[in-house]
C-alpha cells in the first residue's frame, strides 16, 4: 500500500466516481488514460480495465467487488483486497474520487 | 502567412508541407509552390525562451517556441509550427545545418503543429506501408535500404509522420533522402567511399534515393525493433496497452516535447493509429547485423493476413 493510500476510508458503502480530468480509450480491451491534470499516461490490465468500464456510473464499493465476483474466479477476501489497492491507487493519482457517505468530507 | 515570397529563394517540399527557405537545405526535394506552410529564414535568435517546460543540454521548449543550440555551428529556433528561424555560426557547414534542420528541428516543428511523428523510417512494399521504428542503432535505415532493393519505394528515414484522411491512417511522405551509418553501407554491401558524409567527421552519408513515393500511404504495419546479447530474434505481435506504449515510446523527440501541451492530441492520434495497425517488436541480436535475416521475419510478417 502507498503512503498516500493509507490515508483513504474505503468502505462497502464508499461510493466510486470516476473523475472528470481525464481522457481514456481503449485498445483490444485494455483501457488507456491520460491525466489531463498530472500530464501523465497510465495504461490498466485486464481486470483493471473492466474495474473503469464497471465505474461509468458512480458504484459503491461493495457493488464493484459484487460485480467482479461475477465475472472472475476468485474469492471474495482476494477480490476486495485487489479492488482496494487498486482503488486506491487510481485514487492516488487522482483518477476518481471516492465519497464515503459516513465520513465529514 | 504572408510574406514577402522574394525573399525566399529555396521552394521545397517536405511532409507535404510547403517550406519557403532563405538557406539552401541539402537532402530536400525542391518545389515549386504560391504559399509556404513553414519559413525558414536566417535571423538573431533569443538567449532563453520566456518559458521552458522541457528542457536539455542542448535544447528548451516551451508551448509555442523551441529553441536548439549547437555550439560552433548554429542556434535555431521554431515557432508556432511556422518559422524557423536559424542563426548560424559557422559560415562553413550548410550541410551540418541542414542536417539538424531536417531532424529535431523539424521534430519540434511537428509537435508544435499537433501531428504524430514517429522514431523511423518508412516505406511502400507492395501498397502496404510500413515503418520500421525503434532506438537509435537498432537498424532503422538499414531495414529500410534493404526495403528498397527489393522494389520498396521510401516514405520517410528517421521521421516517419503519420496522418489522417477519413478513417485512414497513413504514412506522410517526408523527403527522398536517407542518412546511413558507414557500418550499415558494409551490411548492404556498399562501399561507404562512393557516399558524401552528411557531416564532416560523421562516419554517416547521405544515401541516394531514386525511387520516392510522393503520395501518402495507408499504413498497415509497424515493426519496432530492439537488439539484444542474445543469438536469437525474438518476435512478438503486440496488443492493447503495449501498442500504445510502443507508440508513445517510438514517438519522435517525444520527451523533448512532452510537457509542452502535447499530450492531449498526442494521446488522441496514438488511439486513432493503434486500431488501425498491426504492431510487430523484433528484437534482433546485436553482434553482426544479419539484414537478410530480419528483412525475411518481416516478409513472413507481412504475408501473414
Amino acid at each position: 500500500m502507498g503512503e498516500k493510500g493509507k490515508g483513504l476510508k474505503i468502505a462497502g458503502s464508499t461510493v466510486l466516481q470516476r473523475r472528470q480530468n481525464q481522457l481514456f480509450s481503449e485498445i483490444d480491451g485494455e483501457v488507456v488514460m491520460l491525466s489531463v491534470e498530472n500530464s501523465e499516461y497510465y495504461g490498466m490490465d485486464t481486470v483493471g480495465s473492466r474495474i473503469w468500464q464497471l465505474l461509468e456510473n458512480p458504484l459503491s464499493f461493495k457493488s464493484l467487488v459484487d460485480a467482479l465476483l461475477e465475472e472472475y474466479e476468485v474469492t471474495e477476501e482476494q477480490c476486495t483486497a485487489n479492488t482496494h489497492t487498486f482503488i486506491e491507487q487510481l485514487a492516488e493519482k487522482g483518477l476518481v474520487e471516492i465519497n464515503s457517505p459516513n465520513l465529514p468530507k | 502567412m504572408n510574406v514577402k515570397i522574394t525573399d525566399y529563394p529555396y521552394r521545397y517540399k517536405a511532409f507535404n508541407l510547403n517550406v519557403f527557405s532563405q538557406l539552401p537545405v541539402a537532402g530536400l526535394a525542391e518545389h515549386e509552390c504560391e504559399k509556404p506552410d513553414i519559413i525558414i529564414r536566417e535571423g538573431v535568435i533569443p538567449e532563453a525562451i520566456t518559458n521552458p517546460l522541457n528542457k536539455g543540454v542542448l535544447f528548451q521548449a516551451g508551448a509555442e517556441e523551441f529553441l536548439l543550440k549547437v555550439d560552433g555551428l548554429a542556434k535555431f529556433y521554431v515557432q508556432k509550427g511556422e518559422t524557423i528561424t536559424v542563426e548560424i555560426t559557422n559560415k562553413d557547414s550548410g550541410d551540418d545545418i541542414s542536417a539538424f534542420i531536417l531532424g529535431t528541428v523539424f521534430g519540434a516543428l511537428l509537435h508544435q503543429r499537433r501531428l504524430l511523428p514517429l522514431h523511423g523510417s518508412a516505406v511502400l512494399y507492395q501498397e502496404k506501408g510500413i515503418v520500421f521504428s525503434g532506438n537509435s542503432g537498432a537498424g532503422k535505415s538499414t531495414i529500410a535500404a534493404a526495403f528498397l532493393e527489393k522494389g520498396a519505394q521510401l516514405l520517410a528515414d528517421d521521421i516517419s509522420l503519420i496522418g489522417f484522411n477519413n478513417n485512414e491512417a497513413q504514412v506522410i511522405p517526408a523527403f527522398p533522402g536517407m542518412k546511413i551509418w558507414e557500418d550499415s553501407l558494409k551490411v548492404l554491401g556498399k562501399k561507404p567511399d562512393k557516399y558524401n558524409p552528411i557531416r564532416k567527421n560523421l562516419k554517416k552519408y547521405l544515401y541516394p534515393v531514386e525511387t520516392f513515393h510522393t503520395k501518402e500511404a495507408a499504413i498497415s504495419h509497424i515493426f519496432i525493433i530492439g537488439t539484444h546479447n542474445l543469438e536469437t530474434f525474438e518476435i512478438a505481435g503486440l496488443q492493447g496497452i503495449e501498442k500504445f506504449n510502443a507508440l508513445k515510446n517510438n514517438t519522435y523527440f517525444f520527451r523533448g516535447m512532452n510537457k509542452t501541451g502535447i499530450l492531449e492530441k498526442h494521446f488522441q492520434l496514438c488511439n486513432m493509429l493503434a486500431p488501425k495497425v498491426k504492431i510487430t517488436r523484433i528484437v534482433r541480436p546485436n553482434g553482426g547485423f544479419m539484414v537478410e535475416k530480419l528483412a525475411e521475419i518481416i516478409l513472413e510478417k507481412l504475408a501473414e493476413n
